[in-house]
């Protein structure tokens, strides 16, 4: 009994410690999707309070109407599905080229590809904006979707689980006459359906909370991403602080649908790798 | 291995085609990006005219430039808050889950929260709690009789607003990170924790039980365990988050570009910042290159000595 209630007060306080840590991780949430729920008046007469007195959906009309967040939204599912599209399939490609081909150079090139892993994006995006300014591509989708339809962290990924495939499937599917493609696309990637989902929500992820790519490669209006859209209004003073919580609820709100639908791909995904990318 | 140096034509041309597409964006995107990148910081250029070598002189003038050493110096601040207590809190959370807790799943969930949300959504969300007036955070201070502060627009430093506020003063060089920077810390720490813990968690849940009971019966108590078993066990995970962390400190921008621009007077402009400043705001393409590449340098360095110093103390399970 006396240990059980040790055991018992112990988790007790475990809980109050982790909970209150919740709250801090939580509360900014909660506290900003409660202001966009409120209206003009209350914002600043209580600004504390967690329950709107009077709830109200202005601050989402008004933002919809004031600002072209529906095409941002648009824009941001152009490029976010897009770049995941293509890298699924190029990556998979190279990984299965990495791990299941002989060529020659190929252990070469692979340490290359982990190498270009090691580089900052930061230290590359001017000349990746001459580069893509000497094609024409500034102020285009291309410029957001180009520079990531293949990605070295997804063929690394991909290989990884690839090599972990016994060959003697490989030699199976041969007998029956099922050439590389046919066991690429047939066999392999079926396997890899978790492995795949991984980084296909990572990518999304990626692309999707991405700011400093469209700030730097687009100027229209019209082919702002929903993350530079709405940091511009906010630099502009467009937007009060009501209507900035509705928009930055409505940005959040497809990542948190995923994330929670999710969970599993993500915790495997950053325990497998300790992804960078992200 | 060298047995197999024939290959098959049909799989060299399969081999060529699959890596294709990958190798095109790394060649374009990233490999002749980061010469081009070193080429550029010995050249004077703004992005329109032509381009004039100018040999070490964009690095000479960067080391005389003040607002450059205030963004080194700033980002070495940053790195300093956010990496020590980014590591303790989310090593202490992964500690406490790791106790056969019930509502691992929901704690996990809720901590991993801000490591979703884009950066942007997050400094919207902060800049409205760092408000001087209506702000949440200024509204628990006065409770506990504590002045507001302009968080996100103090230039002074943290250490001179807390003697300040004790009636002292002291010099300046010993005012510390500005308040404003000491703001931005908090809101990635905020961002990033989860992440962390996540990963400490997966290196705890690596170790065997078996130890700990061993341990147990050979007398020792959970301080014990905890400082000869776990700690030692565990250092390759924070090894590898500790590296990880202090790269991603360096490398931090979005931050500062949403909530401060680098100011109030520069107190939290960091090196991603002024090179984005000086390339495409005041179109110095050369000079932003030659910062771009210290920072290079640095983080390189950073991982080597890490590697090097840290990699020879540290246990492989």
């Amino acid at each position: 009994m006396k240990h059980s209630f040790r055991v018992y007060a112990k988790h007790t306080v475990l809980h109050l410690i982790l909970i209150s840590g919740v709250l801090v991780m939580i509360f900014p949430f909660i506290w900003g999707i409660s202001t966009s729920f409120k209206d003009m008046r209350e914002v600043l007469s209580s600004p504390f309070s967690l329950i709107p007195k009077r709830f109200t959906f202005v601050n989402y009309r008004n933002v919809v109407s004031s600002i072209p967040i529906l095409r941002f939204f648009i824009n941001s599912l152009i490029v976010s599905v897009s770049i995941t599209v293509s890298q699924l399939i190029t990556c998979s490609f190279s990984a299965y080229a990495f791990s299941r081909l002989k060529f020659p150079f190929r252990d070469g090139l692979f340490y290359i590809l982990l190498g270009t892993m090691m580089i900052p994006q930061h230290v590359i995006m001017i000349p990746v904006y001459i580069i893509l300014n000497f094609f024409r591509l500034i102020d285009t989708y291309a410029a957001m979707i180009i520079p990531f339809i293949s990605s070295a962290f997804g063929t690394f990924l991909l290989r990884q689980f690839f090599l972990t495939i016994p060959r003697e499937l490989e030699e199976a599917a041969t007998l029956d006459g099922c050439g590389h493609l046919c066991f690429l696309f047939r066999i392999m990637l079926p396997l890899a359906r978790p492995i795949l989902a991984t980084l296909a929500i990572f990518t999304f992820m990626w692309s999707w909370n991405n700011y400093l790519w469209p700030l730097i490669v687009t100027n229209r209006i019209e082919i702002r991403t929903l993350q530079y859209g709405l940091a511009m209004f906010k630099e502009e003073g467009g937007l009060n602080w009501g209507q900035l919580m509705a928009g930055t609820t409505i940005a959040t709100i497809p990542i948190l649908v995923i994330f929670l639908a999710a969970q599993k791909q993500f915790i495997k995904g950053i325990t497998l790798t300790g992804l960078r990318e992200g | 291995m060298k047995a197999t140096r024939h290959y098959h034509a049909a799989d060299l041309r399969r081999a060529f085609l699959l890596i294709l597409p990958t190798y095109l964006i790394l060649f374009v995107f990233i490999i002749i990006p980061i010469f081009f990148a070193f080429y550029l910081s010995f050249n004077k250029w703004n992005l329109l005219g032509s381009m004039k070598f100018v040999g070490l002189s964009n690095y000479r003038k960067l080391v005389q430039m003040e607002e450059f050493w205030k963004a080194l110096i700033n980002t070495f601040y940053y790195s300093f808050i956010t990496v020590p207590l980014g590591i303790c809190i989310s090593l202490a959370l992964a500690l406490l889950l790791n106790t056969k807790i019930k509502g691992l799943a929901f704690y996990r969930t809720a901590y991993f929260m801000p490591v979703m949300t884009s950066v942007v959504a997050s400094a919207f969300i902060w800049q409205w709690i760092f408000q001087s007036q209506n702000g949440i955070l200024n509204y628990i201070f006065g409770f506990i009789g504590l002045g507001p502060l302009s968080w996100l627009n103090e230039p002074k430093g943290i250490f001179t607003v807390i003697f300040e506020s004790l009636g002292l003063s002291i010099p300046r060089w010993l005012g510390g990170p500005s308040v404003t920077l000491v703001a931005i810390s908090i809101m990635s720490i905020w961002k990033n924790t989860g992440y962390y813990m996540i990963i400490f968690l997966a290196g705890l849940q690596n170790i065997p039980k078996t130890l700990y009971e061993a341990a147990e019966i050979d007398g020792a108590g959970p301080v014990k365990r905890f400082f000869s078993i776990t700690i030692p066990i565990l250092s390759p995970t924070t090894f590898f988050v500790l590296i990880m962390a202090v790269i991603v400190s360096f490398q931090v921008f979005e931050q500062v570009a949403v909530t401060t621009q680098g100011g109030p007077l520069n107190s939290s402009l960091v090196l991603v910042y002024f090179i984005y400043e000086r390339a495409f705001k005041f179109l110095e393409v050369g000079y932003a290159s030659s910062a771009a590449y210290i920072l290079f340098v640095i983080v390189i360095v950073l991982t080597y000595f890490q590697v090097k110093i840290l990699g020879r103390r540290v246990h492989y399970a």
